[in-house]
């Protein structure tokens, strides 16, 4: 019964980079990278980062303060499951 | 008040996905949040398709203005007050951008005057409706700083038209800062901000109907 039920349901695997960007007033916020590509570099993130700190898109999220930096960058792997509650 | 950036993407299952981008900055330019887009998206497996402010303004098209070339200088990248060289300062102007800050652009003369000129700010200031002068002021302090020690060289603050600058660090004697404001008439001379020997001055100035006023104070 219950492996009838796995088969209804749909599992996905997909990664998300996670940029914590830091801004003037000491606040931080998280940049979502969705699907990173497999073959990026710490080079191509910390340009992405100079562009950030020059062109200044993005402003924080208490105080609209400007982006001073990166923290770190991690890719996180997440594997959704939908569960088919039909049954 | 912030805005927001819509970015459209191609995933490699060629499916259409979009993701929002919260809290993007009003004061900068579409060029700016495009290109600023089409980076994120070309981190990722995803292709670039198009992006838009969250008020649908389609930005996918935006393309660099004459201001956002011009107005370029960069004090994160190089302190121009670490040197008595005006090339170094002239260095550093190039390496700026200020996109999001209208026509600002600095000048060094032969006889190491710097010039910071900031010019068309009402009209900039009316073309981007969402204009927030604490948004500015933090755009210019995030770059007045001494790279090398992290030395914050001056407070720039401005409030309902009246901007305030406070040197922390007073940069080299033999600088003086003057500040321009100008408008489609031209250039208004507003104020040395810091002569290397006074340690205070005020002025008040007007551009158009907007009016300034300001103290310089240096401290330490």
């Amino acid at each position: 019964m219950f492996d009838l039920q796995l088969f209804a349901d749909t599992i996905t695997s997909s990664s998300v980079g996670n940029l914590l960007l830091k801004f003037y007033d000491g606040d931080t916020r998280t940049l979502p990278i969705d699907d990173p590509r497999a073959d990026l570099t710490a080079t191509e993130i910390n340009a992405f980062v100079d562009v950030l700190k020059n062109t200044q898109p993005l402003i924080g999220d208490k105080a609209g303060a400007s982006i001073t930096g990166a923290d770190k960058f991690t890719i996180v792997d997440k594997t959704d499951i939908k569960f088919d509650l039909s049954n | 008040m912030a805005t927001a950036i819509k970015i459209y993407s191609t995933d490699t299952n060629q499916n259409m996905v979009s993701k929002t981008v919260s809290n993007a900055n009003p004061a900068v330019s579409d060029y700016v949040l495009k290109n600023f887009s089409q980076q994120l998206v070309s981190l990722s497996e995803n292709s670039f398709s198009r992006a838009e402010r969250i008020d649908t303004t389609d930005i996918t098209n935006a393309t660099e203005t004459e201001t956002e070339t011009d107005a370029r200088f960069a004090f994160n990248t190089t302190s121009p007050f670490a040197s008595t060289d005006p090339s170094v300062f002239r260095a550093a102007v190039e390496n700026l951008d200020s996109a999001d800050m209208g026509n600002i652009t600095f000048q060094v003369g032969s006889d190491n005057t710097a010039v910071i000129a900031v010019s068309d700010l009402k009209t900039w200031a009316d073309r981007n409706t969402n204009f927030n002068v604490e948004t500015f002021a933090n755009v210019i302090n995030q770059r007045l700083f001494n790279p090398q020690t992290g030395e914050k060289l001056a407070t720039f603050s401005a409030t309902n038209g009246a901007y305030h600058w406070d040197f922390k660090n007073a940069p080299d004697d033999t600088y003086i800062i003057q500040i321009y404001a100008n408008d489609s008439a031209g250039y208004e001379f507003i104020d040395s901000l810091y002569d290397g020997a006074t340690d205070k001055s005020d002025f008040t100035g007007s551009q158009g109907d907007r009016s300034y006023s300001a103290d310089f104070t240096k401290e330490g």
